[in-house]
């Protein structure tokens, strides 16, 4: 087990690195997808940091049959690929209004919910989520109108049985 | 010298993490899930601010705030509590090593 979270700790730490750098050298436009190349792309260093982990850690360190190996190796990867979607849920809170708030009330010490329709007008809050929507191929606008895309109805149909499932309230 | 004990150790530690791992990503799963709203056929800017009204918004966002300890009020003026103000803190510095721009919520 150890090769495989000694390899998945270096790989989602190069991880890091080569997405702060990349992300303060370039403007990336579409986020999401420039994290998921970069997570793809350093699969291969897990891999290769695992072979190479195997043959030089003390003997006391791996497993004692190919079958603890091959279940260290996938668990090594579930670990690096848990660390990559919780880190998402992390880096995309720009788009969270809680956390918007929170830096807001910090700057000005306080403000009334007036001050907050002015300052996040509902609007431009909507065009902004929609353009976000459009961008991703969830939505399409025809004019003034905007109606799902195929996906967006796909994806739709997952959430509404889930929130059926789970006896969520309508959301907001 | 590693103690005769550490492989179980390991196997602790790991199952824990990925527990820990799993719980994160399924708390944001579900409020993405809880959030979100279903739209109906097609509407245009206005149709969708009546179904989905800001004052609604705002309760629900305000309210998990106030019962989070983020957030609390006095008359109208909301402010952040210590809490708000370390959650405000760690994120402005997230996003300044990240270069992430504070999009329109």
């Amino acid at each position: 087990m150890m090769p495989g979270l000694l390899a998945a700790a270096i790989s989602f730490a190069a991880f890091l690195v080569v997405q702060v750098a990349l992300f303060n050298l370039c403007t990336i436009r579409r986020r999401f997808q420039a994290l998921a190349i970069m997570w793809f792309g350093l699969l291969a260093l897990y891999g290769g940091l695992v072979t190479v982990l195997q043959w030089h850690l003390p003997a006391h360190w791996l497993a004692a049959t190919p079958l603890e190996t091959t279940i260290g190796i996938l668990n090594g990867a579930a670990v690096y690929l848990l660390l990559f979607l919780v880190y998402c849920c992390f880096y995309f809170t720009d788009h969270s209004l809680t956390v918007a708030f929170a830096i807001e009330f910090d700057a000005r010490g306080s403000m009334t919910r007036a001050d907050l329709k002015q300052r996040f007008p509902h609007d431009t809050m909507l065009a902004q989520r929609l353009n976000d929507l459009i961008a991703n191929c969830y939505v399409v606008r025809n004019g003034d109108t905007y109606q799902l895309a195929p996906k967006g109805q796909r994806f739709v149909a997952i959430l509404g049985t889930l929130k059926r499932f789970l006896k969520l309230e309508p959301g907001g | 010298m590693i103690s005769p004990g550490w492989p179980e150790l390991l196997n602790l530690l790991n199952g824990l993490l990925l527990n820990g791992l799993l719980l994160v990503g399924h708390t944001y799963f579900f409020f993405l899930i809880e959030r979100g709203r279903s739209p109906r056929g097609k509407m245009t800017i206005p149709e969708i601010q009546q179904v989905y009204s800001y004052d609604y918004i705002l309760d629900k966002r305000l309210g998990q705030m106030f019962k989070m300890g983020y957030a609390t009020q006095a008359g109208p003026h909301i402010r952040n509590t210590a809490k708000g103000r370390k959650l405000a803190a760690a994120n402005r510095l997230v996003r300044k090593i990240l270069r992430v721009e504070q999009m329109m919520p």
